[in-house]
Formats: C-alpha cells, structure tokens, sequence
C-alpha cells in the first residue's frame, strides 16, 4: 500500500519542477481523479465514485494520499441532514497534474521521434 | 511494483494510454460541470434586474438576495462546478464583459442622477440581462464543442 510522507512530499516537489511523471498522481485511480478535477473548481464525492467506478473507502484512500501530498483539498457540507462532500485540486495540485501531464506527453513525442 | 518514492517509469504505449485516459475523463468532467442554460437566464435577469433597479430601495434586496442564493445553492447542491477562466482568452473575455457591464451601469447611474433618465436603469438592465446570456450560451457552446475527447488540456 502507498504511503505518501513528508519526505514525499518533499520528494514530489522536485517532479513538480523537473516535469518528470509524478509517482503520487502516476497511479491510474488518482491520474484520473486529478483528470476530472483539472476543469472543475470542485466535484462532489458522488459523481467522482460514478465516473471512476470506485468505492467510497477507495476514492477516500486516493483523495487522502492525495491531500497528503498537497494536491486535493476537500469540503464538508450538508443537505437536507445529509453529509457531503467536495473535493478540488489546490494550484499546487493543477501545476503537479500538468506537469505530470507533459511528461507523458514527452514520453510519447519521444517515441515518435525515436521511430523516425 | 512502484513505491511512492520511485519515479514511475511506463512505456511510450502505457504513456499514450494515460493520455487518452486523462482526455475521456476531462471530457466527462467537462459534461458535468457545465452550467445548465438555466442558469445562464436566471443569472443574466439577475443582473439586468440588479441594474434596473439602481435608484430604487430594491436594489441591495436583489443585490444580497442573489448573493446570498447562489452560495447557499454552490454550497450544498452543485455535484460539479466548472472552471470558467480555461484559458487566457477566457480571462479576457471576463475582463471585457466586466468593463461592458461596469460602464453600462455607470452609464445608468449617470443618467439617472445627472439627466432623471427615469429608464436610464431599465434600458441598462435589459441590455445587460442580452449581453451577459449572449457571452453565457456561446460559452455554453465552446465548452460542449470542447468536451469531444481530444488532446488532454494540462
């Protein structure tokens, strides 16, 4: 199981700057939920659960080793007596996903060149 | 298996993958998030109700009444809420209709006080409820002509 330390995040930081893929964003689940927040200013738990076909405790432990890292940042609300949640990447957060975003990018554009 | 301390480290095939991976789900989340067109007239009367009412003991009612019901709804009832400024134009584009709508209601304010245009606010009202739907529904449209899965935006 991941564990995302301060040490990590400290180690992230240095992926943010270098473009260099990301290991905390890198994983699937958490490359798309960085994906699905990246146009949004925040997204309900519920329809992040929907759209990437997880449960609760496993979008929860994402969300969390994503907050960890500085990313994602979650708020608490409430309808009708009903807890909910909302979570939003930080600007720290969109650089990080961006970043991670080129250097896959760069990957592929390097292949391509390499085959030419 | 990668620990959090290593450097993923995927092939050009797992990288295009991912890339394709990020650009379905920003489309998705794109869907989501958009505004109705609801919103857009509900928004744009509001505004142009705010102008029309300069002069009026109505207008910080209908000032902080809209405040006030746009948090409560942002706060407890929005599944997804979209990023408006996307891109530089984006942000142009929001200070260009801010200085439009600023002016007209300078504009109203003016030629009420100054020249007792009684619908000096009216008039600026309506213009602004057409311009502020105007630049909502083609916003409306570029961002559903951008939630076809293309090139991931970063």
């Amino acid at each position: 199981m991941l564990r995302v330390e301060h040490s990590t995040i400290a180690a992230s930081s240095n992926f943010e700057r270098m473009d260099d893929l990301n290991p905390v964003i890198h994983a699937p689940h958490r490359l798309k939920l960085c994906a699905m927040l990246s146009p949004l200013e925040e997204a309900e738990f519920q329809l992040l659960r929907e759209e990437l076909g997880v449960s609760e405790s496993v979008l929860s432990k994402h969300v969390t080793q994503l907050v960890d890292a500085g990313y994602v940042k979650v708020r608490q609300g409430a309808t009708n007596g009903r807890a909910r949640k909302w979570a939003s990447l930080t600007s720290r957060g969109r650089k990080a996903f961006a970043a991670h975003v080129r250097a896959l990018r760069n990957l592929v554009d390097l292949a391509g060149d390499d085959r030419n | 298996m990668n620990t959090s301390e290593e450097t993923p480290n995927p092939n050009p095939l797992e990288a295009r993958q991912a890339l394709a991976a990020v650009a379905s789900t920003q489309s998705t989340s794109l869907r989501r998030g958009i505004y109705s067109r609801r919103f857009a007239v509900i928004v744009s009367l509001w505004a142009g109700a705010l102008a029309a009412s300069l002069g009026t003991g109505w207008l910080l009612i209908v000032l902080f009444g809209g405040i006030f019901a746009h948090h409560r709804w942002r706060q407890n009832h929005t599944e997804a809420w979209i990023n408006e400024v996307q891109s530089v134009a984006d942000l142009w584009k929001v200070v260009v209709l801010s200085v439009l709508v600023g002016g007209l209601f300078l504009g109203a304010l003016v030629g009420l006080e100054r020249f007792q245009w009684g619908w000096a606010p009216v008039i600026a009202g309506a213009i602004i409820a057409v311009t502020l739907y105007t630049t909502m529904e083609l916003s409306y449209r570029q961002f559903w002509a951008r939630v076809k899965p293309s090139q991931p935006t970063a």
